[in-house]
């Protein structure tokens, strides 16, 4: 077919030439010109030019073209090797972990002593009846997301080659417990964009990625976590913690106002939540980040969230479950300075973005807690598997639960009661193991893009009390993270 | 003399004009057979890991189709991106929509590549699209030669 299309566009140009050929031929013959084909005089000759023909157009291009190339206008990626994630996916058995160099700062760690006091991990009651989601709003019509959304009223970049010279971390540790979000306002009141296909913006020195939502992907997604909570009713307790990104949490408000089709993560994920059947229990855990919304909840140059993002999102697991967190303040701490994350290699290592973010570390309280993962996809934990450290001192965000992989499994002999839970996560899930670690005498860490098996055949086998759907919000509006989830629930 | 040269001239291309003109019956394309094609790219295409049919899932990737678009989709899975998918159409006026939707859903794999699997970007970069009649093939795969080779 493709040889039938291409003979007849020859044919087609080949004619045009020919009909030329002919024309201006006869046209000189008649003329009685001497001028030949390819004598060019027969053109530019003023006592001729009134009666020329006008010049023949070239014949048209098809319009239709068979091949189109994918995302033609994204080329400013970086090499793979710069694009890396700083982040080894799936570390071998002899790997040790290694620390991202740091380009502007001396990575300098620093450790808390142990608190000699080390609280007892908690046992696991069941849960207490499911808060409803506060400020639920009605659902809205939601604006699809285009190919390459571009936010409007986009300033045009200051041409100062010098970064803002500031810096100051908010902070790492919890604040005061507030009842109303605090508000937040940019330095700059503008915000900086890095071209077509890239949904990343920069309000003075931090990245964000631009949050879409598609309701009728949020939906698929609430009826598949609905279904697996049908199918363990009375087994297994089916939770759903959605994470919010940095960008519905710390995006500053001035410059939120100026973003068209700004999507509230809040309320969409409550509209998410109230799509789910009853027999789920959710977790708003958006709600108690946006309350301290202040302090280091997000890393500037990365798309993950900090141990005390996560953290929030622990308490508020802890809170719905009816068991008591575990504080930071009863954990070891460590600081690991130089992260420069995805976020900086999208933005083509941006120098406004620097200096580097911190990674605070925190460990178990739980003394025997140990992992293990495990980079069969078809896996079920019980063979083989590597160990690795809970917490790594390194700075990025492999240092949680030793990144991704297929299947992690926890075992805390600490945690008497045979309480299981089963996480199903994409990295976001990671920061969350090192606290829910405390609270289960197992724990299934699942991978949904990388594992094979079935998880409501793993809830049956290993006898899980918990099953935690902690996805990050941009699984509402990415169908592919959908069917791989469903790939592993159906 | 040259009177006449450029009349024997303007004879060879009036010539070439005939020759060069399709004949009534000869070139007519033979009708496309979607599934001969499918078969063929899952056969002879190099995939960097064996592909399992998840049609039966594919549902979940799309939103707002046209009405009556069936996917079959087969996908290496794991951190692979290779992959086929084939949509049926009811009739070619949806073909833009569903061009605009496998573009989307491409960005979103390539984003996701990126930062977790970079060397699989390049595959989702130059993905070979290619549409006929009221069917589209996506063909996600290091070996774009093969798969663009049987498309066209």
């Amino acid at each position: 077919m493709e040889n039938y299309e291409t003979s007849s566009k020859g044919a087609f140009v080949l004619k045009a030439v020919c009909l030329v050929m002919i024309a201006l031929i006869l046209a000189a013959a008649l003329r009685g010109s001497d001028s030949v084909p390819g004598d060019r005089s027969a053109f530019v000759d003023p006592t001729e030019a009134p009666t020329q023909e006008p010049a023949p157009t070239q014949p048209a291009v098809p319009s239709e073209t068979a091949f189109v190339t994918a995302l033609p206008a994204h080329t400013d990626t970086a090499t793979p090797t710069e694009t890396a994630s700083g982040e080894t996916p799936i570390p071998t058995e002899t790997a040790v972990p290694t620390e991202t160099p740091v380009p502007t700062e001396t990575a300098v760690t620093t450790e808390t002593p142990v608190p000699t006091e080390t609280p007892k991990a908690t046992k696991t009651p069941k849960p207490t009846a499911t808060p409803k989601p506060t400020n639920t709003p009605k659902p809205t019509n939601t604006p699809k997301p285009t190919a390459t959304p571009k936010p409007t009223r986009t300033p045009k970049p200051s041409g100062d080659p010098t970064p803002t010279p500031y810096y100051s971390e908010p902070p790492h540790l919890p604040g005061p417990d507030v009842s109303t979000i605090p508000p937040l306002t940019s330095r700059s009141g503008k915000y900086h964009t890095y071209g077509d296909g890239l949904n990343l913006i920069r309000v003075d020195n931090s990245a964000f990625e631009i949050s879409f939502y598609v309701k009728s992907s949020a939906k698929k997604y609430a009826d598949l976590i609905s279904w697996a909570a049908e199918q363990l009713e009375g087994s297994t307790n089916v939770y759903s913690l959605i994470i919010p990104t940095g960008y519905g949490v710390v995006l500053p408000d001035d410059i939120a106002a100026q973003i068209s089709h700004h999507v509230d993560t809040e309320a969409k994920i409550n509209v998410t939540f109230s799509l789910m059947s009853d027999k789920v229990i959710k977790v708003p855990c958006c709600h108690d980040m946006r309350l301290h919304r202040n302090e280091y909840l997000y890393f500037r140059t990365d798309h993950h969230w900090t141990s005390l993002g996560a953290y929030y999102a622990y308490r508020a697991f802890c809170r719905v479950k009816g068991i008591e967190e575990i504080p930071l303040t009863a954990r070891q701490e460590k600081r690991k300075t130089g992260f420069l994350g995805s976020f900086y290699r999208s933005s083509g290592k941006d120098p406004a973005l620097l200096p580097a973010d911190t990674v605070y570390l925190y460990w178990p309280v739980s003394p025997n807690a140990k992992m293990k993962f495990f980079t069969d996809p078809a896996s079920d934990g019980s063979h083989g598997g590597t160990n690795w450290p809970i917490v790594s001192p390194v700075a990025n965000y492999n240092a949680f639960a030793g990144s991704d992989n297929p299947l992690t499994v926890f075992t805390n002999p600490d945690v008497t009661d045979g309480s299981c839970l089963i996480i199903i996560k994409e990295s976001f899930g990671n920061a969350l193991l090192p606290f829910l670690v405390d609270h289960y005498s197992k724990i299934y860490e699942i991978d949904y893009r990388y594992w094979t098996g079935n998880v409501l055949e793993l809830a049956a086998s290993v006898g899980a009390t918990d099953l935690v759907f902690a996805n990050n919000f941009a699984v509402l509006s990415a169908g592919s993270k959908i069917q791989q989830i469903a790939r592993i629930v159906k | 003399m040259k009177k006449i040269t450029a009349i024997l001239l303007a004879a060879v291309f009036a010539l070439a004009f005939l020759a060069c003109s399709p004949k009534e019956n000869g070139d007519k394309p033979a009708a496309f057979d979607a599934e001969a094609t499918l078969n063929k790219l899952l056969a002879d295409v190099k995939y960097a890991a064996p592909l399992q049919d998840v049609s039966q899932y594919a549902d979940f990737l799309f939103s707002d189709l046209p009405e009556g678009t069936s996917i079959r989709h087969f996908s290496a899975g794991g951190k692979y991106a290779d992959a086929v998918l084939l949509f049926t159409l009811p009739d070619e006026t949806g073909v833009p929509a569903v061009k605009e939707a496998v573009s989307l859903y491409l960005d979103s794999l390539k984003l996701e590549a990126e930062r977790y699997e970079p060397a699989e970007a390049s595959k989702l970069q130059n993905a070979v699209i290619y549409d006929n009649g009221a069917y589209l093939f996506v063909v996600i795969t290091a070996d774009t030669q093969t798969a663009e080779k049987i498309l066209g």
